[in-house]
């Protein structure tokens, strides 16, 4: 059943990029909305099902992080050119098809961890989830503006916004993981490679700090989106440790 | 001046950065070498000190942030003692620590099962510290004494070691005992050479599984029991919170201090 709705989601979301890029932003939207309402349908149904919140393994969280994705940029964007508009659509798209490809086992529904049974996951999670948002939300801005012409950019003031909460919600997710470590293990870090990653990820988004000149920052931006997906996907299944169920 | 400290923060971002990423690949016993910890704490510095040269107030704050959990990262992991307790029902310990002891006892380990799953959605230690109190240690719930802690690190199917002297007594590994009046510590079982690592006094020696050896006016033999499920408690000693909090103090002081200067 679930799976199904998934299918459905992505074929939704992928009318709706279809109808936006013939320049029918009034029906693409009312499309999107529909995919929204799906897509909160399915999370609800997932944390009913599994009696947890929908963040405690890969599929889970990615479920999670596409819709939180479709809810900054469908209530929390400004008003954005229809390029951008397109791109958030076609990388929410892509989430989902991810979804839908991601191995039939990691849908399965299973037991919360004894250690994830602790008020730290509820901060811990979320606040990466958010760094994340707020990452591909810049990631976005950084390829238009990488492949600009102009000196001017339009979107120069939300990627630096995008990419600062990032990296305070990315700051307080470390923070609080090693604070739970402590709590749970004993250690604020374990050199597990999830946190070896996560601190890679941290260090590379801090760059963006350092540099003035826009090509180079939206480099840095999309460099630190490619660790981002390793230490999701690469790290989960590649190298074993400590986090080998998120 | 500026522009060579700008500089050496990127290749020695660059340089960290690749270090990482091999070694949590190829090699993950190196993250937590000396060498790797040097280029750490060299990390830790130049962030600090870049800092000072970003405009922004939040991204300066995050830089000393991302400082102080590198030298939190580094001083931690170098000044905690640990090590694992395996222990079965009944099983006892003595915890040494500077002028004290902590004798601790396994009553009791329950494992809960989610209905028709096999994984463990929760394990519980029962244990009684020096036969008074009776404590529970559970994941996200260790036991804090002084500056000791017990985590519930995991469970599984443990060996007891039965040891022989003029009666025989049940040894998990770790655990410390006192025998003819003799403080030992059964370090570890080794099951390729089939011997147990025993340290007394701070001396070490081996004990072949079967055979019987004279030691001092003893003569001792060990052999291992059937196995059974037991609890692994993590001992931890904690060290250096008070130098950490002082660093920490210090930074955000050196922040407020760089932030009245400026204005």
């Amino acid at each position: 059943m679930e799976f199904t709705l998934l299918l459905i989601l992505v074929s939704i979301y992928a009318i709706s990029l279809f109808i936006g890029l013939f320049k029918q932003e009034g029906i693409a939207t009312y499309v999107l909305y529909l995919g929204f309402i799906l897509h909160l349908a399915i999370l609800i149904i997932r944390s009913i099902t599994a009696h947890h919140p929908p963040f405690t393994n890969v599929y889970e969280s990615f479920l999670l992080l596409s819709f939180l994705m479709q809810v900054k940029f469908l209530f929390f964007q400004g008003t954005a050119s229809s390029r951008v508009v397109n791109l958030q659509r076609f990388v929410v798209l892509i989430f989902t098809v991810v979804l839908v490809i991601l191995p039939a086992e990691t849908r399965a529904i299973n037991a919360v961890m004894p250690a994830l049974n602790s008020p730290w996951m509820y901060i811990h999670v979320p606040a990466y989830l958010f760094s994340y948002v707020a990452l591909f939300s810049g990631l976005i801005l950084a390829i238009i503006r990488l492949f600009s012409r102009k000196n001017i950019f339009a979107y120069d003031a939300q990627m630096d916004t995008d990419i600062s909460l990032a990296m305070i919600f990315m700051s307080v997710g470390l923070v609080t993981g090693a604070i739970w470590g402590q709590i749970s293990w004993g250690n604020f870090w374990s050199w597990d490679p999830k946190e070896t990653w996560a601190l890679i990820n941290i260090i590379v988004l801090s760059l963006y700090f350092h540099k003035n000149d826009r090509k180079a920052q939206s480099l840095i931006v999309i460099l630190a989106a490619l660790t981002v997906l390793f230490t999701y996907f690469g790290v989960t299944w590649l190298l074993s440790g400590l986090h080998s169920y998120s | 001046m500026v522009k060579i400290l700008k500089y050496s923060y990127w290749i020695l971002t660059l340089v960290i950065l690749t270090m990482l990423a091999l070694a949590s690949i190829f090699s993950p016993a190196l993250l937590s070498s000396l060498g790797y910890t040097i280029i750490y704490l060299l990390y830790a510095v130049f962030t600090f000190v870049s800092a000072i040269f970003i405009p922004s107030f939040l991204s300066k704050l995050l830089h000393i942030l991302l400082a102080l959990l590198i030298f939190v990262v580094v001083f931690v992991k170098s000044n905690n003692d640990r090590y694992p307790l395996a222990l079965g029902e009944g099983g006892h310990y003595m915890l040494k620590m500077e002028n004290d002891t902590l004798n601790i006892e396994l009553l009791d380990f329950t494992i809960t099962h989610e209905d028709g799953s096999a994984s463990a959605v929760h394990y519980n230690s029962t244990i009684l510290i020096n036969d008074m109190d009776t404590v529970s240690v559970s994941v996200n719930h260790p036991f804090k004494y002084k500056k000791i802690r017990l985590y519930q690190s995991s469970y599984g199917n443990i060996t007891p070691f039965n040891f022989y002297f003029n009666d025989s007594l049940k040894l998990f590994e770790g655990q410390y005992a006192e025998m003819n009046g003799i403080d030992f510590h059964f370090l570890e079982f080794d099951p390729l050479l089939q011997r147990a690592a025993i340290s007394y006094n701070d001396i070490l020696f081996y004990l072949p599984v079967g055979r019987e050896i004279s030691f001092l006016d003893a003569k001792i033999k060990i052999l291992p029991d059937t196995g059974e499920m037991g609890t692994v408690l993590e001992y931890v000693e904690v060290k250096g919170h008070t130098l950490l909090l002082v660093i920490a103090m210090m930074l955000l002081l050196t922040l407020i201090f760089v932030r009245i200067r400026r204005r």
